[in-house]
């Protein structure tokens, strides 16, 4: 029996469908392209070749069309078309907007004790109390909070030093808890502290209420 | 400040495409676009002196290519891009439709 020559079984040269893709030329080398996926997928070839796939000409037996289909960037003969491989993978890196953002940091007071070095936040005096969040922000918070699908809502307390102003953190926590009732989501609270000055009330508050706390021990060794 | 000026083909680039070069050199240099009859007539001036004018012409006219050919591209694959992106998706609801 005789075999047909390898070409006989290769496909013609525009037998591929071109997926959706980005390319940008690598600044120290622009002969070379960095080529990414819909989904993120990348790889580099000569501008030129990327010139040859979109017209259609890049032979489908060379090594660099294995590869552009391994990651997404071309699918193979329109009759063969899947995409499944590549919708999953776009599934997992949109995953985030199913349920849209599930961590929710409330900033219940700019006032601190502390300035220390790596802080972000622009941290106010201890008698400064116009730097704390109003009550009559409160309804309006909650609001928002369950605008968004998350079935898991996790809901954590800065500052400044979110101590400073615990009657709103207890404020909010009950109001939120309230409106979980209906809600039936699963309710995560968090209070990022100094615990510079933490009261056994508050600790009983947070216990009852199953707080996590978050906090960092600073300072040279001996200190912390 | 010493200006570039530089000509490309009308019937070769969009105006989309010599927008989106343009754009792209904005933060270095002021920009100013005119359309000729079978041209588009671009003025590259630099912002500060010290901005690098080292083969401008030649950058710019890569550039352009390679936005045109983005624009190919996304004329072959941006019904795809729209159904995949629809397709993945798909799952994520609004509070007001999980409700209903």
């Amino acid at each position: 029996m005789k075999f047909q020559p390898a070409s006989a079984f290769v496909g013609s040269a525009s037998s591929y469908q071109l997926l959706p893709l980005r390319f940008r030329r690598l600044p120290w080398d622009p002969a070379r392209v960095f080529v990414s996926s819909a989904a993120g997928d990348w790889l580099t070839c000569q501008h030129e070749e990327l010139v040859q796939l979109l017209n259609g000409d890049l032979p489908v037996d060379s090594a660099l069309m294995q590869d552009l289909q391994a990651r997404h960037i071309v699918a193979g003969p329109l009759d063969t078309l899947t995409l499944t491989p590549l919708l999953s993978q776009l599934r997992t890196r949109k995953a985030y907007l199913e349920g849209g953002p599930a961590l929710h940091i409330v900033v219940v007071s700019l006032r601190c004790h502390h300035s220390c070095s790596y802080c972000q936040v622009s941290r106010q005096d201890t008698l400064k109390r116009q730097f704390d969040m109003r009550e009559t922000l409160n309804a309006q918070l909650v609001e928002r909070l369950f605008q968004w699908p998350s079935p898991t809502l996790t809901i954590e307390f800065q500052g400044g030093e979110p101590l400073l102003n615990f009657e709103q953190v207890k404020a909010l926590t009950e109001l939120i808890q309230g409106r979980n009732r209906s809600e039936g989501r699963s309710l995560r609270f968090v209070i990022a502290s100094t615990l510079h000055d933490i009261t056994d009330a508050q600790l009983e508050f947070f216990g009852e209420h199953g707080f996590e706390l978050s906090t960092s021990l600073d300072g040279p060794r001996l200190a912390s | 400040m010493e200006s570039i000026e530089l000509e490309l083909d009308a019937q070769f680039f969009s105006a989309d495409v010599i927008a989106r070069t343009v754009y792209r050199y904005t933060g270095d240099y002021y920009v100013q676009v005119e359309r000729a009859t079978t041209a588009y007539r671009i003025t590259l001036t630099p912002l500060t002196p010290d901005i690098d004018k080292n083969l401008l012409a030649e950058r710019f006219q890569t550039d352009a290519c390679d936005d045109r050919l983005r624009e190919q591209i996304a004329l072959q694959t941006g019904d795809l891009q729209q159904l995949l992106m629809r397709a993945a998706i798909e799952r994520a609801v609004s509070v007001g439709r999980a409700s209903t």
